[in-house]
């Protein structure tokens, strides 16, 4: 009878033989998730943060913003009810990507704080370009541990933003650069690159995604594999790079 | 509660440390069976199942790890029900899953008795002991607990595009391990 049902499940009968301790590691994510869910569910934010309307109204509010500094102000108090007065939205950050903010749990204050930030730095001193400004980004690494978190806040405030396609360069620290790109999608959200320079190839790394960047056009690592462009190990070397990011790279550089 | 203090209380035949564990355990119990079972019924009587079961069997074991105990006792009832119920394909992602590793042997290779499972089942072992942890935890999440890639994806905060192409890489490893012990040509 075994034979029969699981004739082509073989491989499968020998995973029952795995430890213990790996079930039980992997089990955290499913039993944290269940909870997060649950958690979720019990706001009353959520219909209101996916209903379209809402969405509508900010992004007309936001591109109001930009073309006139007039409405700068209102825009800001906007952008400051939803992303700074809303705990659904802190929660949601560290749930869509809780291997990169595991160790860092923002309060209340701080996001009133980075949204302050992101005004100041968006629309009065409006470095929304790739331009090498210097001085703008020493004090970006001299100020790290305050960079960090206010590079965690653009995912909160960009979520809002209203242009598709528009990056907003926001730093470089060391060998990483900061962009956060709007894509358009407000249930995708933004971007957050990471660019790492191997040989003549540029990769990126975002919390959603890593891309290889090869003359101005950007490939998935397997994309690019097929293509010629990249080895194996270089494929492999962008893997263990994108991990080990999860894993503290970017704790450590708050700290260097 | 602390999984040793549960397990203490069940193996006093305490009816607390029964609560205690469904509790802590019951959104996991119930997420590994609806990975197997699609009738909502058949999940409840699983976790419920499963649940008694800790309860027969504490004593006389005595299980070290309560969270892999549990869980095992949960999908061997469910893949249980699924035989007897003769449901075993109505799952379409439990499949999918499963026959994304079949890939790695071909058919025709013998590996049908107790002790080619438990052997190839510690060379899994050891392959797992060489990955990181979190490439490790998305190949249980997605291989053992059957969960689905938007579902890994999720749980880890990673994209779907992410995992899939980091399944297929540790499907790769894989199969190169399983090639150099011999367990496939």
């Amino acid at each position: 009878m075994r034979t029969e049902v699981f004739r082509d499940t073989r491989l499968l009968d020998a995973l029952e033989y795995i430890d213990d301790e790996y079930i039980a590691s992997a089990a955290r994510y499913k039993m944290k998730y269940t909870e997060e869910t649950h958690e979720h569910k019990m706001t009353w934010r959520t219909p209101l943060k996916h209903s379209k309307i809402y969405v509508a109204l900010v992004a007309s509010l936001l591109l109001l913003a930009i073309a006139s500094p007039m409405v700068n102000f209102i825009t800001y108090m906007v952008s400051n009810f939803t992303a700074g007065a809303g705990s659904g939205n802190t929660s949601e950050a560290v749930e869509s990507t809780n291997g990169m903010y595991d160790e860092y749990i923002l309060t209340e204050e701080d996001l009133a704080e980075l949204n302050e930030a992101y005004f100041q730095e968006m629309f009065v001193k409006a470095p929304d370009y790739a331009g090498q400004d210097e001085a703008f980004f020493q004090k970006l690494r001299e100020e790290d541990s305050i960079y960090i978190k206010f590079a965690l806040s653009v995912e909160h405030a960009m979520e809002r933003s209203t242009v598709p396609g528009r990056h907003f360069y926001f730093g470089k620290y060391g060998d990483c650069i900061v962009v956060a790109k709007n894509t358009g999608k407000h249930s995708t959200g933004p971007y957050w690159y990471r660019e790492y320079v191997l040989g003549e190839y540029t990769f990126t790394y975002s919390h959603a995604t890593m891309l290889v960047c090869y003359n101005s056009t950007f490939y998935n690592p397997e994309d690019a594999y097929e293509m010629g462009l990249l080895s194996d190990t270089d494929v492999e070397k962008m893997y263990e790079m994108y991990f080990e990011y999860y894993r503290g790279g970017n704790s450590n550089e708050t700290s260097n | 509660m602390d999984d040793k203090k549960i397990v203490e209380m069940i193996y006093e035949n305490n009816e607390e440390g029964l609560r205690a564990a469904e509790k802590k355990y019951g959104g996991l119990c119930k997420s590994i069976a609806e990975n197997i079972l699609s009738q909502k019924e058949d999940r409840e009587e699983c976790v419920n199942d499963a649940l008694l079961a800790l309860w027969n069997n504490i004593p006389p074991e005595k299980p070290d790890n309560l969270c892999a105990y549990i869980s095992r006792l949960v999908k061997n009832l469910a893949l249980k029900r699924t035989r007897s119920n003769n449901m075993w394909k109505r799952r379409a992602n439990y499949n999918a899953a499963g026959e994304e590793l079949l890939d790695l042997i071909p058919d025709g290779m013998s590996l049908a008795d107790e002790y080619e499972a438990k052997r190839t089942g510690e060379i899994i072992n050891k392959f797992l002991g060489t990955l990181s942890k979190r490439d490790r935890d998305v190949f249980v999440l997605r291989y053992w607990y059957r969960d689905t890639v938007p579902e890994v994806s999720r749980r880890m905060g990673l994209s779907e595009s992410l995992i899939k192409s980091l399944c297929e890489r540790l499907r790769k490893r894989l199969r190169d391990e399983l090639a150099k012990e011999g367990i496939i040509v």
